[in-house]
């Protein structure tokens, strides 16, 4: 795999999973959201379209970039929420 | 705006303001478009991209146009502002061309 | 932010009507066109294999070419050269020739048998994927096209609508709820966070592909509206380009180098040519570059001067003007046609969660008009919450296995019938009416398990249809190279397997006064049962 693509995905995914963890009503960490954190994200983001910018002309890179923000950022309450809930399982 | 001080919405008037925004809404953005193309480069003979172009600005508009359409206090102002936009559009295209 | 409530309640309305009327064209169209993202590799997979011998090298598609005109004098009219032959373009040299019905034209294929005599075929076309991407364009509509695209097209408006109007119900609480997935005894809440969150942080996705889809149904009446309104009743489109002259066409391996030197990075596909009007030939270049997005879903074409092997690049994206370069773009972000196969893989999961966007929100409909049970007596749910029900689980499902069993299809119909189009589309509305059918019978609790079943065995047919092909057993095949859509198909089945064993201990465990409890009966039972209990 193309190592700019490898890094493009992850940071991507990164920022988006990173914003989701800043946000308070994020349910993935027990101790509660990292609260007013939102440059980890930012910086992730910003690494992610970089990478992209290496692989793809200038527009098509900022769709890509997006879509991939968009699809992370949708998917993360439903991951945070199964971990929770599998959180409360081991627990119980 | 304040809830006191203006009549509440509802939804009873909801054909004629969709018909509304379906009919006179097409309109609007059709001229509409037009006023994008007479105002930008190249005006009405831009060649092939700006004439495509131009063609896709009618759904963005018309979508908008249909979206907010239900602001309107009731089906007859709807249908009032919205021809008034339209002599006003149409009025402009026309100085335009 | 601060919204009025009576506007929201007005737009809760306006959101929810059109979710109705809708919601379920749309899980069509999503998950179909997800299918569409890979339809190459589909269409390749679901090419019957051709008979004809090896292609000869790049450097002798002339001899080649030279042979099938002596031969067939009419191919010079419309001809290509394929720069890398693959199942679904197997000849070095394809030409076309027009069929009986209009704007049909048939293909054909040559190549050198092993004693050097020419060997023609017609090419099989394989219509699988074109299936899938008519269930896409026309919403699943059994209707002809003309009046289907036009329903697509309000469809895609309404949607628009349903956008703006979603946001405007979430403004008030959007700082607070983003993100929010709040799963507990509230189940309408649930549904509604998980609708939200699937719809907030794709809305620019969303606006994007019902905007281009407006377009794409109403391109003819715009063009029409403008010609009158904008450009004095006719739309002048430019001038037509004068036709290259030469005596003899470059070999296509020198236009091949050519374009490799002129167009880094661009892939070439084939070369194209055709004699105008005036009997010039003309030449085109198809191919693509994964870096920009294709206006031509798979593909992006330009003209080329056969004589020098200049490329004219201003039909190529990265060469255009500003305005080309946007309309070309509306194109790419509703195909997903940039970036090669990981943002492919990205607009199938985006169109999942699409389709997944609209099933919430028909399950939030049928949870917010839920009769709550009080005491030991059971509820009865008002009708149009079964209804709406059945039809979510009948409509959804059905759509999944109809156009899995009809994909399966694809490797046992070409020995079969002629007919390939009309086949497909049978089998997907045979298994898709008898989905919605069963649905209402059995009630959605029972039927959304069962049917889920019927997902997973008939998405299990695909990879089995190619198994079928490594024996070649009933007339079908199997490519080498074209395993990830069976792969892709094999790991849809487990994932199908899992939501209906979900399903099923919903059923039985979950609220009994809910219409997803095995305790409420089915539509046709229930209206039976009650005239029966007025009898008594």
């Amino acid at each position: 795999m193309n190592p700019w693509l490898l890094l493009a995905i992850l940071t991507g995914a990164a920022a988006a999973v990173l914003f989701y963890l800043a946000s308070p009503q994020q349910q993935w960490r027990a101790a509660g959201p990292v609260r007013g954190r939102w440059w980890p994200g930012s910086v992730c983001a910003l690494a992610s379209l970089m990478a992209t910018l290496q692989l793809l002309a200038p527009m098509e890179s900022v769709f890509a970039w997006s879509v991939l923000l968009m699809f992370v950022a949708s998917i993360m309450p439903f991951l945070g929420a199964w971990r929770r809930r599998s959180r409360a399982q081991e627990n119980a | 705006m304040n809830d006191a001080a203006r009549t509440k919405l509802d939804s009873r008037h909801w054909f004629g303001k969709t018909s509304a925004g379906v009919l006179l809404g097409y309109t609007l953005s059709l001229a509409l478009s037009g006023v994008i193309a007479g105002l930008t480069r190249g005006g009405f003979e831009g060649g092939s991209g700006k004439i495509q172009f131009i063609m896709w600005m009618v759904a963005p508009l018309w979508a908008g146009v249909l979206g907010f359409v239900f602001l309107f206090r009731d089906s007859r102002s709807a249908w009032l502002w919205l021809a008034l936009a339209n002599v006003a559009a149409f009025g402009l295209l026309w100085a335009l061309k | 932010m601060k919204i009025g409530s009576d506007i929201v309640k007005v737009y809760k309305d306006v959101h929810i009507w059109v979710g109705i009327v809708c919601g379920l064209m749309l899980f069509i169209a999503f998950y179909a066109g997800a299918i569409t993202i890979f339809e190459k590799p589909l269409e390749r997979w679901a090419t019957p294999p051709s008979t004809l011998s090896p292609p000869p090298p790049l450097e002798d598609a002339e001899k080649l070419l030279a042979a099938v005109l002596a031969a067939h004098p009419q191919a010079a009219q419309r001809y290509s050269i394929v720069v890398n032959p693959v199942p679904d373009q197997p000849a070095r040299v394809i030409w076309s020739e027009r069929g009986a019905r209009p704007r049909q034209q048939i293909e054909y294929g040559a190549s050198f048998a092993a004693d050097g005599s020419l060997q023609v075929e017609k090419l099989r076309k394989a219509q699988a994927a074109q299936m899938v991407d008519r269930m896409h364009q026309f919403v699943g509509l059994p209707l002809p096209d003309g009046i289907a695209r036009y329903i697509m097209g309000a469809v895609a408006l309404a949607y628009a609508v349903a956008l703006l109007s979603g946001l405007i119900v979430l403004l008030p609480t959007l700082v607070t709820d983003v993100f929010a997935l709040r799963i507990g005894k509230n189940i309408k809440r649930m549904w509604l966070d998980a609708h939200n969150a699937l719809g907030i942080f794709s809305l620019p996705f969303h606006l994007v592909i019902a905007l281009t889809s407006v377009v794409f149904a109403f391109h003819d009446p715009f063009y029409d509206s403008q010609a009158k309104a904008l450009y004095g009743g006719q739309i002048n489109w430019g001038e037509h380009e004068e036709a290259p002259t030469g005596s003899a066409p470059l070999p296509a391996s020198q236009l091949l180098q050519q374009a490799n030197a002129q167009l880094p990075g661009f892939e070439v596909y084939r070369f194209g040519f055709q004699r105008n009007r005036d009997g010039q030939l003309e030449a085109s270049i198809v191919g693509l570059d994964v870096r920009r997005g294709a206006r031509g879903r798979t593909y992006m074409q330009t003209h080329l001067d056969p004589f020098t092997g200049t490329i004219d690049t201003h039909d190529l994206p990265g060469h255009m003007d500003g305005w080309s370069e946007s309309v070309n773009a509306f194109f790419a972000l509703h195909f997903g046609s940039y970036g090669g196969n990981p943002v492919r893989w990205l607009y199938v999961l985006m169109g999942l969660a699409g389709a997944a966007l609209f099933y919430t929100g028909n399950l939030l409909w049928v949870e917010s008009r839920r009769r709550k049970q009080r005491g030991a007596a059971t509820v009865e749910q008002k009708r149009s919450v079964r209804v709406l029900a059945v039809l979510t689980v009948g409509v959804a499902l059905g759509c999944v296995a109809g156009l899995s069993t009809s994909i399966a299809a694809a490797k046992w119909l070409p020995s079969r019938v002629d007919d390939l189009m009309f086949w497909h589309e049978a089998i997907y509305y045979v298994v898709f009416f008898a989905a919605v059918g069963w649905a209402l019978l059995r009630g959605a609790a029972r039927s959304a398990g069962e049917l889920l079943w019927l997902c997973a065995l008939t998405t299990l047919l695909i990879p089995l249809s190619s198994l079928a092909g490594v024996w070649g057993i009933g007339g079908t095949w199997n490519h080498a190279g074209s395993a990830a859509i069976d792969l892709t198909a094999l790991a849809a089945v487990p994932v199908l397997l899992l939501l209906a064993r979900h399903s099923r201990r919903r059923m039985r465990e979950g609220r009994a006064d809910s219409v997803w409890s095995a305790d409420m009966l089915p539509t046709v039972h229930a209206t039976a049962k009650g005239a029966l209990q007025s009898a008594d």
